[in-house]
């Protein structure tokens, strides 16, 4: 058993911390010369301090890799440009905010934009040049894109489906305000992007803990992930979060939540000290509590996660190091009082609901299926045209799902009619039964062209990939059966390609790592069956594996229950859980 | 290499002849020297003067003056003549009875000013009493069977003196050299390979610009960063079908040209230009077909000014249609003059190879789509094939003597072409910083022509600054001369160091704007009148511390 590491001093420099460690240490709380080098007109690209900065500002420098060599050949450097994240509690947006983040993704994007896996959405293509107007109008439609990156807590997640529970609307409100007690208090965005005068916070010497009672100089050894999910749905993923809070209800009133930790799903091909890892049930807390919970676990993460090796220091690994048993024993002593005994809770399915919905207040709601969580125009369809529309009528809000969707929130009746022409007008199908079960149930990484950590296509390839799958569903009887299927193009889990039934890692240009057997309800991760797959071969395995399920499946089993039972894969001992 | 009268023999036989000559090319330099080498043949008398080293106040005792001189941009005297022409034209300048005269005017037909400069000249020695020895002889582009002609002329009118000078002028090793000098021309080019040809230009761009690279391996040819280098060019085999079938010749008709017969197809296409039009050549056209609406244009030089700027022999054949037969057509095309690129590379860092920067000009006129003959022509050549260059030296666009006076470089679009040949030369010769340069494209995106290079070169200090202008990327246009006025203070104070300002580009609108802007800063920075302000910068000129190149 290892030693118990003695606390990281909220303003001390790790004494082995890594590169990224001292630049947030020379940074002046996230300041660096992003001024300056956002104005250097000789280049797009920003310097490596700054890139590790901008992030906590919800932005990553990236460029068109597509078009690299080609450039070079140019004497020209790479098309480098910024995406931006929004932070969008809860994923909602009211139709007024709608209109103006479409104006920005055409003003000064590529004229796309996209839902994230984390109900956040981001902009690509922006131009360095551009970034801080596209801050400013940003900011105009009362949004910001602060920690929509970078070593703090990110976007906070909780279920948007308001037509799931009646205590929907009683859990919802607590993403907002997990997401503010959590927020960095640096004025740095405000300063940078939106022309505040420089504060206090400049005056030298200044008292960290007054600048940031949270995080210090030194922010978090890396990022940090919250979501809020109501049973029996966990569309929201939750055991990949570094806290995941599960709302328990006695006589439709919200009793409280209970907390999960730990959870992460990046790895490290060649690094098996790396893995993914589900989070683990520690117990109960009441809604007044729960800002208190979490702020002490992140604080916790803060003292002890490891900031000598980026690749180990997510909360995860801090939590294996350190045992369960001791995390449980610190949070209780910093709350001051002890959690509560996990009540009990059921999770069927980490899936979306399409198609209309009513609530008991008479609105109806509309689940949309959107590829990928693009929205854009294209040869077959004109989503982004048909969604402005309709915020532009103020038909609805606009809820992003955790798996890339839309939902089109509070239509009045009346008005149900318009949303539905509108959508048809535009070539777009308002539910998504003529789709596959595989399809609707696919969840692709943004990766090539613009994420530099992508090592093969995702989002440009999986559609085309599950046509071809489709060949095979249907041979088989399968076309409507609900299989989950996902795609990343490197292992750092956006995606959530660990939780798929069908998991696919891009390796190279073209070949992935196949991993099969996640639950449905995503409470257990798959396990790696082939690897460095191209087209081919997964076309092959996976024809296979599906005339077998097709003849041996237990009645109603899921694939990801099938492929376990009849050992297709080898599950490694299930950490924490 | 100047020839400096000192190093001359000192003779004393009356009349003297005073050669002078001032053009931005070094044509005219040529020319003289060339007339020069032949007085000093025949034992004249004769000294030689580039026009900034002649002292004006000397008029007065000249008896015999014969100047070659060359116009630019809109009928503005070269730069080295600039001290001379103001002296001419002030209160001071005395009366010039006992003077006889002669001006070779060097120019381009295709601008309005044709030969300008050597008509103001001519009229203005008239006026101030000085004799015409003979009368002033105006050159186009294909200056050198005119030019040699005036020579012979010059040279029969002006007195031999005894063998003895002639004798010892042989002796002048600077003169033999001339005379010998084995040069490539246009006559007699080298042929070089086209090694790698790149479009420096990227999607988004509306415009398409080349980077070409070319082997001079074996040629010999010795260049200096700032040089130009000219190409023998064809018309694009499209326009002189379109000529053919407007014309209602066909190709094969035998035509003469200089005495040679080739076939007509061959002259279009080889031999003439025909991609451009000059009010001359409108007039002479309106003429031949008798046709008096388009005379009267052609006299009025605010008619057809745009038209003229983009038309081609096709509009014109199509547009005023007219009976010609394929000799009369020729006789009146200009020749196809070899196309004059400043070389982007530089003889130390590229050692046997020559750079190029080429705009490939493409347009829509009336309806069809107009290529530049030249660029289009380089554009089409392929790896490894071969075409005809020859150098031209471009004395008015050097870098300092001294490395270590600063520069400031100032280039729009293709107009950075010699500034890459100034800082791979520097880099090659271990001089950093001093260097200031100003860029203006439309796109930062797609024109931000060589950025890598430039970007490595702010990188190693090669370059100290860099400013650029990217007008299309924002909402209201910004040019290099809104760059300069609001670096205005730092230009003033690079400019009081002692700094040499370079320009180069759009004659049109880019060099002058720059001109304006460098008045202001003058003007503002130095407290100074806009006058004094005009007046210290024709001083840099003067000193050679203001060059342009632009066209």
């Amino acid at each position: 058993m290892e030693l118990i590491a003695t606390p990281k001093p909220l303003n001390a420099l790790a004494a082995n911390g890594s590169a990224v460690e001292h630049i947030k240490d020379r940074s002046n709380y996230l300041r660096g010369n992003l001024v300056e080098d956002f104005h250097n007109p000789i280049t797009a690209a920003i310097s490596e301090d700054n890139v590790q900065l901008v992030k906590f500002h919800g932005s990553y420098m990236q460029d068109d890799r597509d078009v690299r060599l080609h450039r070079q050949d140019k004497k020209l450097e790479p098309a480098y440009s910024f995406m931006i994240r929004l932070r969008v509690a809860g994923g909602d947006l009211s139709a007024d905010q709608w209109v103006k983040l479409d104006d920005i993704s055409n003003r000064y994007g590529n004229g796309t934009s996209r839902i994230t896996t984390r109900q956040a959405l981001q902009f690509h293509g922006i131009i360095k040049f551009d970034l801080k107007n596209t801050i400013k109008a940003m900011d105009a439609a009362l949004l910001d894109s602060i920690a929509g990156c970078g070593d703090v807590n990110r976007n906070v997640m909780c279920t948007p489906d308001p037509t799931l529970s009646n205590l929907h609307a009683q859990v919802f409100p607590w993403a907002q305000k997990i997401s503010e007690h959590l927020l960095p208090r640096s004025r740095a965005y405000h300063e940078i992007w939106l022309d505040e005068a420089e504060g206090k916070t400049l005056v030298a010497g200044g008292e960290a803990e007054e600048i940031e009672p949270l995080y210090g100089k030194h922010y978090l050894p890396r990022k940090f992930k919250i979501a809020i999910a109501i049973s029996p749905f966990n569309d929201m993923d939750i055991y990949a979060n570094d806290i995941g809070l599960i709302a328990v209800e006695e006589n439709s009133k919200l009793l409280g939540f209970n907390v999960a930790v730990g959870g992460g799903l990046g790895f490290t091909f060649g690094r098996e000290d790396t893995y993914a890892r589900l989070a683990s049930e520690i117990g109960f807390c009441t809604p007044e509590q729960v800002l208190d919970v979490c702020f002490h676990t992140v604080a916790i993460q803060r003292d002890y996660g490891n900031r000598a090796d980026r690749k180990l220091s997510r909360f995860k690994y801090t939590i294996d190091r350190q045992g369960l048993d001791w995390f449980k024993q610190e949070l209780n002593a910093r709350l001051g009082f002890d959690l509560g005994e996990v009540r009990p809770f059921v999770f069927d399915t980490t899936g979306d609901r399409f198609g209309w919905r009513s609530t008991t207040d008479g609105l109806w709601h509309l689940g949309l299926r959107l590829e990928y969580g693009r929205v854009l125009d294209n040869e077959t369809h004109r989503l982004k045209s048909a969604l402005r529309s309709i915020a532009e009528q103020n038909l609805c809000g606009f809820r992003m799902t955790g798996n890339q969707n839309l939902i089109l929130t509070g239509v009045r009746e009346e008005h149900i009619d318009a949303v539905e022409s509108i959508l048809q007008a535009h070539g777009y199908a308002a539910d998504a039964s003529h789709l596959s079960g595989l399809r609707r149930n696919s969840i692709a990484c943004v990766a090539l062209n613009t994420c530099p950590q992508a090592m093969a296509e995702a989002e440009r390839y999986l559609p085309d990939l599950i046509t071809k799958l489709e060949v095979s569903l249907d041979k088989h009887g399968l076309r409507n059966e609900e299989i989950k299927i996902r795609m990343t193009g490197c292992p750092n889990g956006c995606g959530r390609s660990v939780l798929g039934e069908i998991g696919l890692i891009g390796k190279s240009p073209g070949r992935y790592n196949l991993y099969l057997g996640a639950s449905f309800n995503g409470d257990r991760l798959n396990a790696l069956c082939r690897e460095n797959l191209d087209e081919a071969g997964l076309l092959k395995v996976l024809d296979e594996l599906f005339a077998a399920f097709t003849a041996k499946r237990i009645e109603g089993e899921p694939l990801g229950e099938f492929v376990t039972r009849c050992r297709y894969v080898r599950h490694p001992a299930t950490k924490g859980k | 290499m100047l020839l400096s009268p000192q190093a001359l023999p000192q003779v004393s036989t009356p009349p003297k002849t005073t050669v002078l000559y001032a053009s931005q090319t070094g044509n005219g330099k040529k020319v003289a020297e060339q007339l020069f080498a032949r007085l000093q043949a025949q034992g004249s008398e004769a000294v030689l003067f580039n026009l900034k080293d002649y002292r004006p106040q000397q008029l007065k005792q000249e008896e015999r003056l014969i100047t070659v001189i060359s116009t630019h941009g809109n009928g503005e005297p070269p730069d080295d003549a600039r001290v001379f022409f103001t002296f001419l034209q002030g209160v001071r300048v005395p009366r010039l009875e006992k003077l006889e005269y002669a001006v070779l005017a060097l120019g381009d037909s295709s601008y309005e000013a044709f030969c300008q400069t050597g008509a103001v000249l001519d009229q203005r020695l008239a006026e101030l009493g000085a004799k015409r020895l003979l009368a002033r002889v105006d050159c186009d582009v294909d200056f050198a069977s005119t030019a040699a002609e005036w020579q012979q002329h010059v040279a029969a009118k002006t007195p031999a003196a005894n063998a003895d000078h002639t004798i010892q002028l042989h002796l002048n090793p600077l003169i033999s050299e001339l005379a010998q000098a084995t040069e490539y021309s246009a006559a007699d080019p080298f042929q070089f390979e086209l090694l790698s040809s790149i479009a420096l230009t990227d999607n988004g761009s509306d415009k398409d610009v080349l980077h070409l690279e070319l082997s001079l391996e074996g040629s010999g040819i010795q260049y200096q960063p700032g040089d130009i280098l000219a190409v023998t060019v064809a018309n694009p085999p499209e326009l002189v079908a379109e000529l053919l079938a407007l014309s209602g010749v066909s190709g094969g008709t035998p035509v003469s040209l200089k005495g040679e017969t080739c076939d007509l197809y061959t002259a279009l296409r080889h031999k003439l230009e025909i991609s451009g039009l000059t009010r001359r050549q409108l007039k002479a056209y309106a003429q031949q077909i008798g046709h008096p609406e388009l005379l009267a244009a052609a006299d009025d030089k605010s008619a057809l000014q745009d038209w003229l700027y983009a038309a081609d022999w096709a509009d014109l054949l199509g547009e005023f249609p007219g009976k010609l037969d394929a000799q009369t057509l020729v006789g009146l095309l200009r020749p196809l003059q070899p196309r004059q690129y400043s070389i982007a590379s530089s003889p130390a860092a590229h050692p046997d190879e020559v750079h190029l920067l080429v705009k490939r000009v493409e347009y829509g006129f009336h309806g069809r789509l107009h290529l530049g003959a030249a660029s289009n022509w380089l554009a089409r050549l392929q790896t490894g094939e071969t075409a005809a260059v020859h150098l031209k030296s471009n004395p008015h666009f050097k870098l300092p003597s001294d490395p270590q006076a600063k520069i400031i470089m100032i280039g729009a679009g293709t107009g950075v072409a010699p500034f890459r040949s100034f800082l791979f030369e520097r880099e090659v010769l271990g001089i950093r910083g001093n260097s200031w340069l100003f860029f203006g494209e439309q796109h930062f995106r797609s024109d931000f022509l060589y950025q890598a290079e430039w970007q490595q070169f702010l990188k190693t200090g090669v370059l100290e600054r860099m400013d650029v202008a990217f007008s299309r990327d924002q909402a209201e246009k910004i040019y290099v001369q809104h760059r300069l006025l609001g670096a205005a203070s730092e230009v003033y104070q690079w400019l009081r160091d002692g700094a040499h300002i370079y320009v180069c580009g759009d004659m049109r609108r880019m060099a002058k704007d720059v001109h304006q802007a460098l008045v202001q800063i003058v003007a503002e920075q130095g407290g100074k009148t806009p006058q004094a302000a005009v007046e210290w910068l024709e001083q840099l000129i003067a000193e050679r511390r203001y060059q342009r190149d632009v066209y």
